[in-house]
């Protein structure tokens, strides 16, 4: 299973950007904290009311960063949006990343748009005042679309030294960055459990210390471990579950997923994180109209064609398969049948 | 002044959610956690069971989890696939329709030179994945048991997901029947690469009904091996067709649109039950001849075979029999023969 459920943009309002996010987090925590800190005190309760604002500073910390890494840096432009193109890149995980930036092990394609879609790449007005890059895939050295025979149909010439070519970026997400939230979230709250056992009294001094040690290095192991532990876009995966898929350089997709604005690479408008994605054959294009640029973009007539018989019916259609009706409708009994409604379904009573 | 102002609000809205984060969320995470080691040790112990190894998908190229990553399952009814699990199978397709004039028409009773309309229902298994435009092809085989493919035409459909309006999608096509007066076998092949399940792809239709003289009927079958190589063909005869579906018990929605593990196997079990061969033999009143019951056929070489069907004395009403053809445990072709009397 993937971890797309846990990311979500935010408003343009909401924005707040790393030290945003990082300083409301933190003081968040140091308000539940000061009150925690208030009652144990009053309590005569030091080192627990020491150990809640450490405890709630730590969590504040971890939220803040994590708030930012989970979505905060992505402004929506339009949720669930739908779009049609050819894979000309993928970036695996860990792509052009520093050790500390793959804590964000998501993968990434990188597609042509059909000419009626190109809107997604350019600024909108949902981003006002916020710096704006373009994102763009350099041939031949990054070398993947020369190795299908896709470029020329999709009219790029990947043989070209240092071309360069404008594509919409669309990521799918790893779980590391939520697992490694969780944990460092739930250790932080447990740091409280080091001030109970140093307020037990006559515990001493020692075995305070120890507590504190435990909790340090159980935390740097459980941190350590979800960073490792994360396992994303594995080959194996395809034996073990024949239900995953393989995306390639040069097939033609249609995907869902979120239209952001994403402020952490410099900005750019992207989808990200990817909701489904579904490869189209080329039989199911009408005649003269297929997934690649076409050779004149202002035809009129092949983009009309494109949009009304290819991308409106899709995007449709997948929008009916993500409506509440429909998935209502797919839980009735009648509609429980795995191999034909003949042979394993019900009929419903008259 | 503002921005402080935003802030504070934020950090006051949010303070419940840090609380409970804070004193109870982290029990529930850390529960999270110890199940997601859990299913990693599990995943790995499976994998070192089946000695699977990372392999290589062919760079560049990404391996995408099924919850991302989705396909449709266009489906009609197969007699190979359904057969491939252990189903009895009838080829008077439901899914496949022959209309003239608007009206159903008999498939068995063909007008030579005539304009028919084949009507394809097609279903999709997916809940997820829609196949927009999928090609359907229509064919036709000489009557018998593995004749030659001759194409009608092809249509494309919009298939959407499973209970979404439109579905099942409905396939036409013209169909004008040869000069030749007899009877044929009609395919329907459902075309999308990207399939979840290829195997449920293609429907047969093919049907005779003979009217019982005294009480015998008889049928004479051609039977051709297609393949280029020797063939050694076993024809079983059997007494099944669609039962009725049962009501379905209760109106009662599930949880989840995505069958659980326990419903998957819970169909499969009852339908071995409700449709499993050695269930539905010749009934014992009757007799059904095939002769012979094994051919050997050489590449591309045919052989008529008779089946001759005795019925009960003062049978009244209509029979259906399924002969069927194996290659050892594989379904190779049938056939539905009716007799009235």
């Amino acid at each position: 299973m993937s971890c797309q459920k846990y990311f979500h943009c935010v408003k343009r309002e909401d924005y707040l950007g790393a030290g945003g996010s990082i300083a409301l987090g933190i003081f968040k925590g140091l308000g539940v904290g000061l009150i925690f800190n208030a009652l144990f005190a009053a309590l005569d309760l030091p080192s627990v009311a020491n150990g809640f604002l450490a405890a709630a500073i730590l969590y504040g910390f971890a939220d803040g960063v994590c708030a930012y890494l989970l979505g905060g840096k992505l402004v929506c432009i339009g949720l669930d949006q739908c779009v049609i193109g050819r894979i000309i890149h993928i970036e695996q995980p860990g792509y052009g990343k520093s050790t500390f930036e793959q804590i964000d092990d998501d993968y990434c394609i990188n597609i042509l748009v059909s000419p009626v879609q190109a809107q997604f790449m350019n600024p909108q007005p949902e981003t006002d005042g916020l710096p704006y890059a373009r994102y763009y895939v350099t041939f031949p050295d990054e070398g993947q679309l020369a190795q299908t025979g896709e470029g020329i149909s999709s009219g790029v010439d990947a043989s070209v030294p240092g071309d360069k070519f404008e594509v919409l970026h669309c990521e799918f997400k790893g779980c590391r960055v939520h697992d490694f939230c969780q944990t460092a979230k739930t250790m932080a709250s447990l740091a409280v459990v080091p001030g109970v056992v140093c307020a037990v009294p006559g515990i001493g001094q020692a075995l305070c210390a120890l507590a504190i040690l435990i909790w340090l290095v159980a935390t740097i192991v459980a941190l350590l471990d979800s960073w490792f532990g994360a396992h994303e876009g594995d080959p194996a995966d395809v034996a073990v579950d024949p239900t995953s898929g393989v995306l390639h350089v040069g097939d033609c997709v249609v995907l869902i997923g979120d239209w952001v604005y994403d402020h952490a690479h410099g900005g750019w408008n992207e989808i990200h994180p990817v909701r489904s994605v579904q490869k189209i054959p080329a039989d199911a294009f009408p005649p003269g109209v297929n997934c690649d640029r076409f050779a004149d973009e202002d035809d009129p007539l092949l983009v009309n064609l494109f949009k009304t018989r290819v991308l409106e019916k899709f995007c449709e259609r997948l929008a009916e398969a993500r409506s509440s009706l429909t998935r209502e409708e797919q839980k009735k009994p009648h509609l429980r049948w795995i191999y034909h409604p003949y042979v394993d379904g019900c009929e419903v009573p008259k | 002044m503002l921005g402080l102002l935003k802030f504070v609000k934020v950090a006051l809205r949010d303070l419940p959610r840090t609380l409970s984060g804070l004193t109870i969320g982290w029990i529930r995470s850390l529960v999270e956690i110890l199940g997601r080691k859990h299913r990693v040790a599990r995943r790995h112990a499976r994998w070192r069971r089946r000695r699977i190894r990372p392999g290589d998908c062919g760079a560049p190229c990404q391996v995408v989890p099924a919850d991302v990553y989705r396909r449709p399952d266009p489906l009609i009814y197969s007699q190979t696939y359904l057969m491939a699990q252990g189903l009895a199978v009838t080829w008077d397709n439901p899914d496949i329709e022959l209309r003239l004039n608007g009206q159903p028409a008999d498939s068995s009773k063909l007008a030579p030179d005539t304009d028919y309309e084949i009507v394809a229902r097609i279903w999709n298994g997916s809940t997820e994945a829609p196949a927009v435009n999928m090609p359907v092809r229509f064919s036709f085989l000489d009557f018998g048991i593995g004749g030659v493919e001759v194409p009608i035409g092809h249509t494309q459909v919009d298939l959407p997901v499973k209970g979404a309006p439109g579905h099942p999608a409905f396939a036409h096509m013209l169909w004008h029947t040869p000069v030749i007066p007899g009877h044929y076998c009609l395919r329907v092949r459902l075309v999308w690469p990207d399939d979840a399940n290829p195997h449920n792809n293609l429907g047969q239709e093919n049907t005779d009904v003979r009217p019982l003289n005294s009480p015998h009927a008889q049928f004479r079958v051609p039977v051709r091996n297609a393949a280029r190589r020797r063939r050694i063909l076993r024809l079983e005869p059997d007494a099944y067709e669609i039962p009725p579906r049962p009501p379905c018990d209760s109106n009662r929605p599930a949880r989840e649109t995505a069958l659980t593990e326990a419903e998957i196997e819970g169909h499969r079990r009852e339908a071995r039950a409700r449709h499993n061969r050695a269930a539905f033999p010749v009934p014992p009143a009757w007799r059904v001849e095939v002769l012979p019951a094994q051919v050997e056929l050489e590449p591309e070489s045919q052989q008529v075979v008779t089946v001759a069907i005795t019925a009960p004395d003062g049978f009244h009403g209509r029979q259906a029999f399924n002969v069927n053809a194996f290659e050892g445990a594989t379904l190779v072709g049938g056939v539905t023969l009716y007799v009235r009397g």
